[in-house]
């Protein structure tokens, strides 16, 4: 687990072999679901991103309505970027057939209802 | 003396960093330390350091910081830049910056509330319907900023826009610029500012994510959390 948190601190927001950007996320949890908020900035519709339950992750993959340069700097390599791409893990197993997504002012809401069995306990 | 550091939302930077450029400002100095991470900036081939004093000849002044603070540094960091500020004759400090709210999605225009540590201040505020941050813990570099304010009995105002917790939010700085520019009596068009939105909110993340940890260990989370004096 640290070293995953530190892999991420370290490694760039960006897959230059695949000329995309890792867009900023956060998930919340709820009693019932997990919400999970991404930002995507300049991409125009719903019709341009893609969303794709795997077992534990999303993956998310967005199309950039104009390419995004970064201009000299050279961790960017001079190239444009044109999608942004995120495999997301989740905390929790989800109900992928439940899951609902939205598209709006530049955030992606994804509700993915937990897949959890509820036991009641008798308290003695 | 107005006052950007990276913090929710990156209210501060953008807002402060929008100045510069809109206002013509020019820079009259840095702040370094041996506590700050070993980092340089380069812009059109010139070195730049991270934190910078900016100015105009009309009694406007400007510090605006690149980069997140260490979190361990904030009280010398606090102590030693408010001793700075008066010092050079500064009246006051305003610091722009964010408060998180989770429906900021639905929000149009990011209200504002005004932290300040004066009585004259908040009365000032007060009797123009300015809305006032009444009740709450404030976390991170501005709370400790206004802590050494509150100790040298000094004004010091807070200018927070509801704002993105985890995502850049020029949104929110515009709105934190408006209030500044009707406090101070200065005009700026915040048009370009929302018209470049988008693009900075992707230009931004890396900051972001800097930021966002250092918030973890800077006091933010207390901003979640019920003072015990309600109990």
């Amino acid at each position: 687990m640290i070293s995953e948190v530190e892999e991420a601190m370290t490694k760039p927001l960006i897959s230059f072999e695949r000329r995309c950007l890792t867009p900023l996320y956060e998930i919340r949890d709820s009693e019932d679901e997990l919400i999970l908020y991404v930002d995507l900035p300049k991409v125009r519709s719903k019709d341009d991103i893609s969303v794709t339950l795997a077992e534990d992750k999303v993956i998310i993959d967005a199309k950039i309505s104009s390419p995004i340069s970064f201009g000299d700097i050279p961790i960017y390599s001079g190239q444009n970027y044109n999608r942004y791409y995120a495999e997301i893990r989740l905390p929790v197993p989800v109900e992928a057939k439940k899951t609902r997504a939205s598209y709006r002012r530049g955030i992606l809401e994804i509700r993915l209802p937990k897949k959890i069995k509820r036991y009641k306990v008798r308290i003695e | 003396m107005v006052i950007g550091i990276p913090d929710v939302g990156l209210v501060g930077p953008i807002a402060t960093s929008f100045m510069v450029k809109n206002l013509k400002l020019e820079l009259v100095g840095y702040l370094d330390s041996n506590v700050l991470p070993p980092i340089l900036l380069f812009h059109n081939s010139e070195p730049l350091m991270p934190l910078r004093f900016y100015s105009n000849d009309k009694n406007l002044s400007l510090f605006y910081s690149e980069i997140a603070l260490p979190p361990e540094h904030l009280y010398s960091f606090s102590e030693y830049l408010l001793d700075f500020a008066i010092k050079r004759g500064a009246e006051r400090i305003i610091m722009l910056g964010g408060i998180a709210v989770p429906n900021r999605i639905n929000i149009q225009k990011p209200k504002v509330y005004i932290a300040a540590i004066k009585e004259e201040d908040r009365k000032f505020f007060s009797e123009r319907n300015f809305p006032l941050l009444k009740e709450g813990f404030m976390g991170g570099a501005y709370a400790s900023l206004l802590k050494q304010c509150y100790k040298k009995d000094f004004s010091g105002i807070a200018l927070l826009a509801e704002s993105h917790l985890n995502y850049p939010d020029p949104g929110a700085a515009a709105s934190a610029l408006t209030m500044l520019a009707s406090i101070l009596n200065f005009k700026i068009d915040i048009k370009p500012l929302l018209e470049q939105e988008e693009e900075i909110r992707v230009k931004l993340r890396e900051l972001m994510k800097r930021t966002i940890e250092s918030m973890k260990t800077s006091g933010k989370e207390y901003e979640f959390t019920v003072p015990a004096m309600y109990a």
